[in-house]
């Protein structure tokens, strides 16, 4: 497999509707992004020259914060300031953060919170604003290199980030003010840029080991589709991991077993061991210095054998959702005709090595392990905007965890397994216990173990307006749905008596919309903004897009699927939209959205209707032939 | 305040298609019609499975959400539904279990194993022997992964000898179009033991994970 250069094909847009669109790599360590330029994927460089930016925010009492090298340079000097590793705190909650914290230098604030923030110079931080800082960045780099505001970004994410990560990752995309057209899942993201090639069919499995993150991937590829069989991982193990047990190893050399003593030392120990098990990617064995706390000055040698032995627990951790997805998959070693290697902890040779052996397969390293996501992502992202047609490519993909509600005895009802294939809708239904209750809790919880105190805790809310009955008889539908980036919604409804209570609920542990408002007042990168103003922009582009949409669906069904009345309706209902996007307010144009969407329903349901007929006809013909 | 709910037994609707007040109005044409219509495949246990995915794929590639991600918003929102319903076709017709529960509900069979617990003494009787061997295995120290593997082969045969009896039984009825009624309650018990095998399946394969 090579990385195909993609050439824009004929019906391509004229040049002045190409819109701009890129894929974002929001790492652990590091991140990037990448566009299709001239009909190839490349990263945007900064004005060094440089395709990485390291993850990582300074915020500081006097200024703006700094990120990516500047901020990098202070880790050592200034630690509870500068926030590296956000990633791996994105979506979590304190308590889930508590079994980091201890290789983690900061200090959180109120512990009790939903969204855990670390003290800093500049006042509490969460990981999703020190997330939104580093998209901001990208941002600005594709601007400028692209000369032009960007239409939609695709974000990855690890493919075993719960729904919680997801949302909290959207939510600091929001922040930043992107307009996320997809979070796409980094294993796949790396397949699409491995395996464009025509030529390449079979199953593979995508072996991702980042700073933070591990994720392992099935997917089979033909004919430009790209199926995900099977995905398993563990969202807080990478890189870092293997550092931290490096670093171990060093002040135990030193005769310092105390970790938490003092976060500059830490700081520099894990920079060091960093930078060695770097070193030994290449060299037999390496050299450590360390200035230690009392000023004197250390070094201590280590070889690659001892490396490989300290870092051993973190590899076979890997392996053993390898196993797990290979299992769900249904498929044996045999079957896999590849392993694609991503993410820069597979530089690491006994990390080769071993999963080399574990699958008995050859490696696929040709892509630049760091950026293989991003040109993933861009390549997605183009086709998502519509500068290049989907026929040819489509990415089906799958939940990670399975998702389920809390019944009698603190047991996890699932209803949608792991590895079900999304979109996906679900439901199941519920009976009351008791006789006369007229309400009821729901608890969504995610994750494949069975006792609630197991599971990732999603949302709880309550059913209310149930007719007392006798116990058993009140029956409530939970419908589960999961979108294309994976992130769920849920409703719940009591039907038995026809007197319909419903609720929807979108879990979130990340911020509600008047935090992230609040936020978007608050920050210092943004007080120059006139809030307004941005919203004002965000509906007209929401219009532009509505309208376009209508004209386009007009153009091709307009007269085959509406009566003229029906057509002059929805003509009219756009003249309007089209009217007050120039004039009206946000809060006006967004109901003229609304309302124009309202009226084009059944013209919509009508056209999805009209093409599943032809799908299906088409199925007919070609059995008759056959 | 009640903090838990009850599972209630699985309602018959072979679609379980989210609630939306019109639903059933914007997605007619895939209600009227079954899973196999959809896929354009013979109403048939015994399937072609290439030409399953082939048409699943074919179906994705029209109505999965990455091609409306620049049409209206209801068009966007339709396409995850449909694309839904192609996913819980495909995956439903896929497995042999699913399938044939699916097919039976297609004659007014339940399968419910809440409504009605019986099984067949033997098959159970079988299911404990075969439970006892997997703990055996589980126990044998150094062999403990050949033993699961060998448990494995036999609970496999099991189910593609039900699979093939199943076939036999709900093909025929189709062909000649009048459903024997004790054929299908064979069927219904051989659809009910699947899902015995099938959690069989999954404990063996617990069980030799936890060996690593």
């Amino acid at each position: 497999m090579a990385l195909l250069q993609i050439s824009e094909p004929g019906k391509s847009t004229v040049p002045h509707e190409h819109r701009l669109a890129v894929g974002i790599d929001l790492g652990t360590t590091n991140s990037l992004i990448a566009t299709v330029r001239s009909g190839e994927a490349v990263v945007l460089l900064d004005e060094q020259g440089r395709s990485l930016l390291p993850s990582v925010v300074r915020y500081r009492a006097d200024g703006d914060p700094q990120i990516g090298y500047l901020a990098l340079n202070a880790v050592v000097n200034d630690p509870m300031n500068t926030i590296a590793s956000a990633k791996r705190m994105i979506g979590r909650k304190t308590a889930d953060i508590k079994s980091l914290r201890d290789h983690m230098p900061y200090n959180f604030d109120d512990e009790s919170a939903n969204v855990p923030r670390i003290i800093t110079a500049d006042g509490p931080r969460s990981a999703i604003e020190v997330s939104a800082e580093i998209l901001t960045a990208l941002k600005k780099r594709a601007e400028i290199s692209l000369g032009g505001d960007l239409s939609g970004v695709v974000i990855t994410v690890p493919a075993y980030f719960d729904d919680a990560q997801r949302q909290a990752t959207k939510d600091a995309a929001r922040l930043a003010g992107l307009n996320v057209m997809r979070l796409l899942n980094e294993p796949t993201a790396a397949a699409v840029a491995y395996g464009l090639d025509q030529g390449s069919e079979g199953v593979y499995a995508i072996y991702d080991l980042g700073g933070g993150t591990f994720d392992v991937s099935i997917l089979r590829l033909n004919k430009g589709i790209f199926e995900v069989l099977a995905t398993a991982g563990d969202s807080a193990l990478g890189g870092d991991d293997m550092d931290r047990l490096i670093a171990e190893w060093m002040l135990d050399e030193i005769g310092n077993d105390d970790l938490n003593v003092d976060s500059h030392f830490l700081r520099q120990a894990l920079v060091a061991a960093r930078a060695a098990k770097e070193a030994l990617t290449e060299d037999d064995s390496t050299d450590i210095e360390l200035s230690l706390p009392d000023g004197s000055n250390k070094k201590i040698v280590l070889d690659r054998s001892t490396m490989n032995e300290l870092i051993a627990p973190v590899i076979d951790k890997t392996l053993l959702p390898c196993r797990r997805s290979l299992r769900d998959a249904g498929l044996d070693k045999e079957d896999i005709d590849g392993i694609v290697m991503v993410g820069g902890s597979t530089r690491v040779l006994d990390v080769k090595q071993k999963v080399e052996k574990f699958f008995s397969k050859g490696l696929y390293t040709g892509v630049d392990p760091d950026q293989v996501v991003a040109i993933g992502a861009a390549i997605q992202a183009n086709i998502l905007i519509g500068n290049r047609s989907a026929d040819d490519m489509l990415l089906l993909d799958v939940i990670p965890l399975s998702l389920g509600i809390e019944i009698m005895g603190g047991m996890v009802e699932k209803i949608i397994p792991r590895n079900a294939t999304i979109p996906v809708t679900r439901a199941q239904e519920f009976t009351t216990y008791k006789d006369g209750q007229t309400a009821m809790s729901i608890h969504v919880l995610q994750g494949d173990r069975e006792l609630v105190s197991d599971c990732r805790s999603l949302a709880r809310f309550e059913l209310h307006g149930i007719p007392p009955m006798v116990a058993g008889n009140g029956r409530i539908k939970v419908s589960f749905q999961v979108d294309a980036d994976g992130l769920l919604s849920v409703s719940a409804r009591e039907a038995t008596t026809g007197v319909e209570t419903q609720i929807d609920v979108k879990p979130s542990y990340g911020l509600t919309d008047t935090e992230i408002e609040q936020m978007l007042r608050d920050s210092i990168t943004h007080a120059r903004d006139d809030v307004h103003a941005r919203q004002l922009a965000e509906q007209q582009v929401e219009a532009d897009r509505a309208i376009l949409a209508l004209e386009s669906a007009l153009e091709e069904d307009g007269h085959k699927l509406l009566d003229n009345d029906e057509r002059s309706s929805l003509i009219a209902g756009m003249e309007e939209l089209k009217a007050l996007a120039d004039t009206g307010d946000a809060e006006s144009i967004k109901q003229a959205i609304s309302d124009l969407n309202q009226l084009s329903e059944v013209f919509a349901a009508r056209r999805m209707d009209a093409s599943i007929r032809s799908v299906m006809a088409g199925h007919n013909i070609n059995e008759f032939s056959e | 305040m009640p903090a838990v709910v009850e599972k209630a037994l699985p309602s018959e609707a072979p679609f379980s298609v989210a609630s939306s007040c019109n639903t059933n109005l914007i997605m007619q044409t895939l209600l009227e019609n079954n899973f196999f219509d959809l896929f354009g495949i013979e109403n048939a246990y015994s399937l072609d499975r290439q030409l399953l995915r082939d048409r699943f794929r074919d179906l994705q590639k029209k109505f999965h959400p990455d091609n409306f991600a620049s049409a209206s918003e209801q068009e966007r929102r339709l396409s995850a539904q449909y694309a839904a319903l192609i996913n819980e076709a495909f995956t439903t017709l896929n497995d042999p279990m699913q399938r044939g529960r699916y097919m039976l509900s297609l004659l007014g069979i339940s399968t419910d194993e809440e409504l009605d617990t019986r099984m067949d003494p033997e098959f159970l009787m079988q299911q404990i022997e075969l439970r006892e061997e997997m703990e055996a295995a589980q126990s044998s120290a150094d062999s403990a992964l050949d033993a699961l593997g060998r448990l494995a082969i036999k609970v496999n045969n099991e189910f593609s000898k039900r699979e093939a009896s199943i076939a036999e039984i709900l093909d025929n009825t189709a062909e000649s179009g009048s459903a024997q009624e004790s054929g299908l309650d064979t069927a219904r018990h051989l659809v009910r033991e699947l899902q015995f095998l099938n959690r069989m399946q999954s404990e063996i394969n617990d069980a030799e994970e936890a060996l690593f």
